[in-house]
């Protein structure tokens, strides 16, 4: 409940105020967005399997991000700008689906 | 979120999805950490909003340099491409203008060659300043050669059109005598009063016709009674048919 209202505060707020990315976080963004989607994968899997742990969550949750953009932050510094992106993009995207294909089979036992 | 605290004393249901686990973890007893869960939450709804807000409106911002400079050189060969096309379409809009001012230039000048030529021919009706000589006589007093001083003088002294009792004299006008003895202009018998018409400079030719010896003392050396008339708006209505040569042919330089 608290994730559902959360959200919906949270999507609600960025239509009211419509903030504005500063140009240097612009690359990082959809990143952390990604790597935040697959730290809430991860949690939703781990909660159906009933090893859900809030700080395993938080923690997760923040170190997914921080290295997510830690790496495109890197490829930029390298040169490797975009490819470093999309490389964390796949891999975080990899993880997406094995976690939902988990999430799948313990809802639908199939 | 987490596995609430009812649920853990029942082992069967801390595993796996079922709506009984669901609604428990909703009604779950609230705790501190909870907080940092709503604004975890609150900033991943903000973050996708944001970034799905930016991405409408900009498209290009997502994209690396590479596909910027790519995009770049498409869009200046397709602005070449345009320009080329405008430029063409202007040279071809330049040449259409001149060759619609050249025909219209020679319909102009067709125009006038033919207003000019008719005039001359005496084929349509005229206007303007010129005089008015009326001669009241006997038919058989005047002598053709007196209407053919006339019309020459008429015409020496630059009248443009003329005419006498509707019939235009233009430059294949004559004048005979029928066998009664009657005047005829250009095959049409005449008969007094005589009513020339003359478009030109009117005072050129009024003096022209009222000169010692002229046309004006001629007929009336001959009895006839004769009066002039300058007129600044005279018209001419009678007209000849078109005159079609049938040996003349125009000279090819």
């Amino acid at each position: 409940m608290i994730a559902a209202i959360g959200l919906i505060l949270g999507v609600v707020a960025g239509l009211i105020f419509e903030p504005v990315i500063p140009l240097g976080l612009q690359p990082f963004l959809p990143v952390a967005v990604v790597a935040a989607l697959d730290a809430l994968f991860g949690a939703f899997r781990a909660w159906l399997e009933g090893v859900f742990s809030d700080r395993v969550f938080i923690a997760s949750f923040f170190w997914n991000v921080l290295i997510a953009c830690f790496l495109v932050f890197l490829g930029v510094q390298l040169g490797v700008g975009g490819a470093m992106t999309t490389a964390v993009i796949v891999v975080l995207g990899i993880r997406i689906f094995s976690n939902s294909a988990s999430i799948r089979r313990l809802i639908f036992k199939a | 979120m987490g596995p609430s605290t009812p649920s853990r004393h029942h082992s069967h249901e801390r595993r796996g999805f079922s709506p009984q686990r669901f609604i428990n973890s909703f009604v779950s007893r609230p705790r501190p950490l909870h907080i940092l869960l709503l604004a975890m939450f609150l900033l991943i709804g903000l973050a996708i909003t944001t970034t799905v807000r930016t991405q409408a409106a900009d498209p290009l911002a997502g994209l690396n340099e590479d596909q910027l400079v790519a995009l770049l050189g498409d869009l200046e060969q397709r602005e070449d491409a345009l320009r080329n096309e405008r430029s063409a379409l202007q040279g071809q809009l330049t040449e259409l203008k001149e060759a619609a001012d050249a025909s219209q230039a020679a319909r102009d000048a067709v125009a006038l060659a033919t207003s000019q030529a008719e005039v001359a021919a005496g084929t349509v009706p005229v206007e303007g300043p010129g005089i008015i000589m009326r001669v009241s006589a006997q038919q058989e007093m005047i002598p053709v050669s007196v209407f053919v001083t006339t019309l020459a003088e008429l015409r020496n002294a630059g009248a443009e059109s003329i005419s006498i009792n509707d019939v235009r004299l233009n430059a294949r006008a004559w004048f005979g005598t029928d066998s009664q003895g009657g005047i005829v202009a250009s095959g049409a018998p005449l008969s007094p009063p005589y009513e020339w018409r003359a478009i030109g400079d009117g005072s050129t030719l009024s003096v022209a016709l009222e000169i010692r010896g002229g046309a004006v003392s001629q007929f009336k050396a001959y009895g006839a009674m004769v009066t002039t008339e300058v007129s600044n708006l005279l018209q001419i209505k009678a007209v000849t048919e078109p005159f079609e040569p049938v040996w003349a042919k125009p000279a090819i330089d």
